[in-house]
C-alpha cells in the first residue's frame, strides 16, 4: 500500500547494501564520505538498520512487558490494580532521558543495552493503554455473557479481551517504534548509544557536528532518513487502525 | 384557529460515502395554533430528521433539502432563510427541547445563565431582568428552592429535573411553536408521568403550539390531538387522535396497535407483532416501503407508492387499500386484541 | 408442596463507593419462582432490579442473603457444581450491541456455551447452531457473520440463541427488549413465550415496560430503590394494587387510547427517587408517598403475604 512504500522502498535500498556493508571503503560516494573517509551511503542504511532494529525490539518487549503488566493490574482490578498503579506513577516521576542514562553508564554502550534501557523507560505507556482498554471491556455485557456461560478466567483473557485491544496494541506499536528510533537517535547524538564503528543514525549525527559548517551533507542525511521513518510509521499506523476496525470490514 | 406551521412535500436526504440516505421523502403536514401534534414512528422513519429541519439544525452538508416547503406562521419560508435570519426564530420564535436531558445542557454553565441567555439574545433584556425571569419560568415548571437552584450547575440536577430546565430554556422567550424531541424517553415512568403533565400545563397557559415526536403511543394518547405516524421517511397517516386509534386505515398503524402491551388487556390477548424490519434508506423501495411487512400487500404496492386518500378534514392515510378499486380487508382485532 | 425452583432469601448485595459510603443496590429481596413459571421482576432507575439478576446468577457475590437453585446455595458451590450450575441457569443481556463480542463470528459466540462444557464438537456442532439459528428465526448464513452485520432486533435473538445452547432451565431476561424498536419488541417476546412452553423454561423477565411485563409474567415483583413493595400476580396487582407505589406506577404508564387517556384519575408523585446511597429511613417511598404516615419513617415496613399469594410491605397493613 501507499502508506507503507516509503518504508519499503528504504528497505530495498538496504538489500542491495548487503553488498556493500562489508566493504568499508567503497568506489561509489552517493552521500559522500565522513570523516574518516567511510562511505556516507552505507553508512547512513547501515545505521538506519541498527536504529530500526533497535526501536523495533524495544517496541515489541515494549508489548511484552506492557501487556503482561496492564492485562494483570486491569482484570483483577482492586488491591492488586492499586499497587501496580502506583508503582508506575513513581516510574514515570522519574525523568525518561536520566535513567537511560544511568542505564548505559552502568551497562557500558551498544545495542543491547541501549535496548534494554529504551524498554525499562517505555512499557509504562503501552502498560497504562492496555490498561484502560481492559477496564473498559471487562465490564462490557459480552464478557459478562462469557462468565455466565462458565468461562474461566484464562478463557476470557486469551478469546475475549486479548483480541479486542489486538488493534489498539499493533498500533501503539507503530507508534512506539518511531519514538525508541528518535529516543536511540538522541542518546547517540549525546555520544551514550552505539560503540564505534558501528553506525546508527544518531551516531551519524553526532559524528557530523564537528564538521557541520562545511560539510552539512554529512548531517542532513541521516536527519532526513530519522525523519522519513518517523513519518512513514506514523502514517502507516493511521491507517493501520482503521483497516483492523472490524466493523469498517464491509 | 390559523395555521402555525404548514409543511408541504418535505424532502431531505443525507449524502454519506455510501450513498444518498434519503430521510424524508415527501412530508406533509399542519400544526394550528394551539394545538399538539405528535409524530410517530420508528428509527428510520425520518421523525427526528423532520423535527431537526424545521428547525434548520441538520447540517447541511451532508444533509440536503431537495424539496418542498416549511411555512411557519403563514408567512415565514424556513427553507430560504439565512442562517443569521435562522437563528433569530431559534429560541425566539420556535423553541426545542432534545431527548437526553444529560447531553443537552451546557455542564459548565449555571442553569440560570442557559435559561438567561436566549432573553438577553433575542429580548435584549437586561442582566438583571433576564435573571428575574429565568426565577420566574423555574417556579413556573416547578423547581422547587428556585432562588437557589438558578445558580446551580446541570450536574447537580437529577434527570427529570434537568429535563424541566430544558422545557424552561425553551419557553424563555415565550415562543409560538415548541418542538420536543423524545422529551420523556429517557426518563422514569413516573417522572415521565410529572413531565407530560407539566406540557399540558404549560400548554394551556401559554396557549404555545407543540410537536411532540415520540415512539410511545400512550404518550401519544396522554398529551396530542392530532397524530402523524410516519414509516421509512414518508406519513403513512393522519388525522386527530381518536381518528388514529379508533379508526386506522393503514395497516402499519393497525400493526403498531396491535403489537403494543396494554395495562388493560386480557391475559389471553396475544401481542400480534409486525414481522420483518425497516427498510434501509440507502435504497429506500420504489412502491410502498411497507410492503414487504404488510400481510395486506398486494401487487401495485410493490410497484409504486400511494398517494394520500383524505378521509376527513383531519384525516388521511396513503395505501392502496383505500383505493376504490382495491378489495375489502377484514381489520381483524386492533388496539391490542380488544376490537372496537 | 413442590419446592420452588428459585428461592430468594432476603437478598441483598452492597457496593462500596467513594470513601464510607455504600450504594444499598439490593437491601433484602424475598421472592420464590415454581418452575415454569416467568417472575417479572420492574422498578424504576436505582430500583436494584438488574443487580438482583445479576447476583441470583452469581455475577456477583451476595453481601447477605441467600439464593437456592433447586435446593442449593448458589454463591457457596464448589468448582464442579458450579460448571454444572451454568448449564442451567442462563441469561439475555439488555444492550444488543454490547452483550456480543465484537471480534467473533455468530457461529463462535453461540458455540462458546457448548464449547466451554464440551457438549458437542465438529459436524453436530456446527448442525446444532444451525438448528438454534433456524430457533430463533434467523438461518444458517447467519452463522459466518459479526454482530456488526445485524440490526439490533436480529443481535438479541443471537443473544438468545447464545443462552439456550446449552439448554439451561432458567433464564434470567434483563431487560431484553428496552433497546429494541417498538415493532420489534413484540417478535422477541413472542418467540421468548414461544420457547418457554416449547422448553418448559422458567423465566426472571427483568423490565421497566409494565404493560409488556404484565404480558409475559404470571407474577409481577416491585422494586424500589433495592427493596421490594410488592408481588402478587400479574392480574392481581392490576386489579388490586395494594402499595402506593404499585397504584403511582400503574397510574403513571400512558395507555395508548385516547378515551381512557383522557377520562382516568391519576396519580402524579411529587418529587424525585432519591439516592440509593442515602435511602431515607424508615419506609424508602415515604418521601413521595401520597398515603405515608409518622410511622413510615421510623419503621421499615415488614414483607407480609396479605393476601394468599399477594405479598407486600408498607404499613397501610
Amino acid at each position: 500500500m501507499a502508506i507503507a512504500g516509503p518504508y519499503m522502498v528504504k528497505y530495498n535500498y538496504h538489500a542491495q547494501d548487503l553488498y556493500h556493508t562489508n566493504l568499508w571503503p567503497n568506489a561509489q560516494h552517493w552521500f559522500g564520505t565522513d570523516a574518516l573517509g567511510r562511505d556516507l551511503w552505507v553508512r547512513v542504511w547501515d545505521g538506519a538498520r541498527v536504529s530500526l532494529f533497535i526501536g523495533i525490539s524495544a517496541a515489541l518487549l515494549d508489548l511484552l512487558v506492557g501487556v503482561l503488566y496492564g492485562g494483570i493490574a486491569a482484570f483483577f482490578g482492586g488491591k492488586v490494580d492499586d499497587v501496580m498503579m502506583r508503582i508506575i506513577e513513581i516510574m514515570v516521576g522519574i525523568p525518561s532521558l536520566i535513567l537511560n542514562v544511568l542505564m548505559i553508564v552502568y551497562m557500558g554502550a551498544g545495542v543491547g543495552s541501549i535496548v534494554i534501557a529504551l524498554v525499562i523507560t517505555g512499557w509504562v505507556n503501552m502498560a497504562r493503554l492496555v490498561r484502560g482498554q481492559i477496564l473498559q471491556l471487562r465490564d462490557q455485557e459480552f464478557v459478562l455473557a462469557a462468565r455466565t456461560l462458565g468461562a474461566g478466567n484464562w478463557r476470557l483473557i486469551l478469546r475475549h479481551l486479548i483480541p479486542n485491544v489486538f488493534g489498539i496494541i499493533i498500533v501503539q506499536i507503530t507508534f512506539t517504534i518511531p519514538s525508541a528510533v528518535f529516543s536511540e537517535a538522541v542518546l547517540s547524538f549525546l555520544g551514550l548509544g552505539i560503540k564505534v564503528p558501528q553506525a546508527s543514525l544518531g551516531s551519524l549525527t553526532f559524528e557530523a557536528l564537528d564538521g557541520l559548517r562545511y560539510n552539512f551533507y554529512q548531517l542532513a542525511f541521516p536527519a532526513v532518513v530519522i525523519s522519513l521513518i518517523m513519518f512513514a510509521f506514523n502514517i502507516f499506523g493511521d491507517g493501520l487502525r482503521d483497516a483492523l476496525d472490524p466493523k469498517l470490514r464491509k | 384557529m390559523g395555521i402555525i406551521l404548514d409543511v408541504k412535500d418535505l424532502e431531505v436526504s443525507f449524502q454519506t460515502h455510501a450513498g444518498e440516505v434519503q430521510a424524508v421523502r415527501g412530508v406533509t403536514f399542519r400544526v394550528n395554533k394551539g394545538e399538539a401534534v405528535a409524530i410517530v414512528g420508528e428509527s428510520g422513519s425520518g421523525k427526528s430528521v423532520t423535527a431537526q429541519t424545521i428547525m434548520r439544525l441538520v447540517p447541511t452538508p451532508p444533509a440536503v433539502i431537495k424539496g418542498g416547503s416549511i411555512v411557519f406562521d403563514q408567512n415565514v419560508d424556513i427553507v430560504s432563510l439565512s442562517d443569521k435570519q435562522m437563528e433569530h426564530i431559534r429560541g425566539f420564535e420556535i423553541g426545542m427541547i432534545f431527548q437526553d436531558p444529560m447531553t443537552s445542557l451546557n455542564p459548565t454553565m449555571t442553569v440560570g445563565r442557559q435559561i438567561a441567555e436566549g432573553l438577553i439574545k433575542h429580548h435584549g433584556l437586561s442582566k438583571q431582568k433576564a435573571k428575574d425571569r429565568a426565577l420566574e419560568l423555574l417556579n413556573l415548571i416547578g423547581i422547587p428552592n428556585a432562588a437557589e437552584r438558578v445558580k446551580q450547575y446541570p450536574h447537580q440536577f437529577s434527570g427529570g429535573m434537568r429535563q424541566r430546565v430544558m422545557i424552561a430554556i425553551s419557553l424563555a422567550c415565550s415562543p409560538k411553536l415548541l418542538i420536543a424531541d423524545e422529551p420523556t424517553t429517557a426518563l422514569d415512568v413516573t417522572i415521565q408521568a410529572q413531565i407530560l403533565d407539566l406540557m399540558k400545563e404549560l400548554q394551556v397557559k401559554l396557549g404555545a403550539s407543540i410537536i411532540i415526536i415520540t415512539h410511545d403511543l400512550g404518550v401519544v394518547a396522554d398529551i396530542a390531538q392530532k397524530v402523524i405516524v410516519m414509516y421509512a421517511g414518508k406519513v403513512f397517516e393522519r388525522g386527530t387522535i381518536r381518528e388514529v386509534f379508533y379508526n386506522p386505515q393503514h395497516p402499519y398503524t393497525w400493526g403498531l396497535l396491535r403489537s403494543m402491551p396494554r395495562l388493560d388487556a386480557d391475559e389471553d390477548t396475544d401481542l400480534i407483532p409486525i414481522e420483518g424490519t425497516p427498510p434501509n434508506m440507502l435504497y429506500p423501495p420504489s412502491g410502498c416501503a411497507f410492503a414487504d411487512r404488510c400481510p395486506n400487500a398486494m401487487e401495485i404496492c410493490v410497484k409504486a407508492q400511494p398517494e394520500e386518500t383524505t378521509l376527513s378534514d383531519t384525516h388521511g392515510a396513503s395505501c392502496w387499500l383505500l383505493h376504490p378499486k382495491a378489495p375489502q380487508v377484514d381489520r381483524g382485532l386492533i388496539l391490542g386484541g380488544v376490537p372496537r | 408442596m413442590i419446592e420452588p425452583i428459585l428461592q430468594v432469601k432476603n437478598l441483598k448485595r452492597h457496593f462500596n463507593v467513594g470513601r464510607n459510603e455504600v450504594l444499598r443496590a439490593v437491601d433484602g429481596v424475598t421472592f420464590d419462582v415454581q418452575k415454569g413459571e416467568t417472575l417479572g421482576l420492574v422498578g424504576e432507575s436505582g430500583c436494584g432490579k438488574s443487580t438482583t439478576g445479576r447476583t441470583i446468577i452469581r455475577l456477583y457475590n451476595a453481601t447477605e442473603g441467600k439464593v437456592l437453585f433447586k435446593g442449593q446455595d448458589v454463591h457457596a458451590l464448589n468448582k464442579k457444581a458450579t460448571k454444572a450450575f451454568t448449564r442451567q441457569m442462563q441469561m439475555i443481556f439488555q444492550d444488543p450491541y454490547a452483550s456480543l463480542d465484537p471480534r467473533m463470528l455468530v457461529e463462535d459466540i453461540i458455540g462458546e456455551g457448548i464449547d466451554i462444557h464440551d457438549l458437542y464438537s465438529g459436524k453436530q456442532r456446527r448442525e446444532r447452531i444451525v438448528s438454534l439459528l433456524e430457533t430463533v428465526g434467523l438461518n444458517a448464513d447467519h452463522a459466518n457473520r459479526y454482530p456488526h452485520e445485524f440490526s439490533g432486533g436480529q443481535r438479541q435473538r443471537v443473544g438468545i440463541a447464545r443462552a439456550l445452547a446449552i439448554e439451561p432451565e432458567f433464564i434470567i431476561a434483563d431487560e431484553p427488549i428496552s433497546s429494541l424498536d417498538v415493532s420489534i419488541r413484540a417478535q422477541v417476546v413472542n418467540l421468548l413465550k414461544q420457547l418457554q412452553k416449547e422448553r418448559r423454561l422458567t423465566y426472571l423477565f427483568i423490565a421497566h415496560d409494565l404493560a409488556m411485563v404484565k404480558h409475559i409474567s404470571d407474577y409481577i415483583g416491585v422494586m424500589y430503590l433495592g427493596v421490594l413493595v410488592e408481588k402478587a400476580s400479574s392480574n392481581r396487582l392490576y386489579e388490586r394494587p395494594l402499595h402506593p407505589y404499585t397504584e403511582a406506577l400503574l397510574s403513571a404508564i400512558p395507555t395508548p387510547d385516547p378515551e381512557i387517556e383522557r377520562t382516568r384519575e391519576r396519580i402524579i408523585l411529587k418529587g424525585e427517587i432519591p439516592s440509593p446511597i442515602h435511602p431515607p429511613s424508615g419506609c424508602r417511598f415515604r418521601t413521595r408517598c401520597p398515603k405515608a404516615m409518622p410511622e413510615c419513617a421510623v419503621k421499615e415496613p415488614e414483607w407480609k403475604e396479605k393476601e394468599p399469594d399477594h405479598f407486600v410491605a408498607c404499613h397501610l397493613y
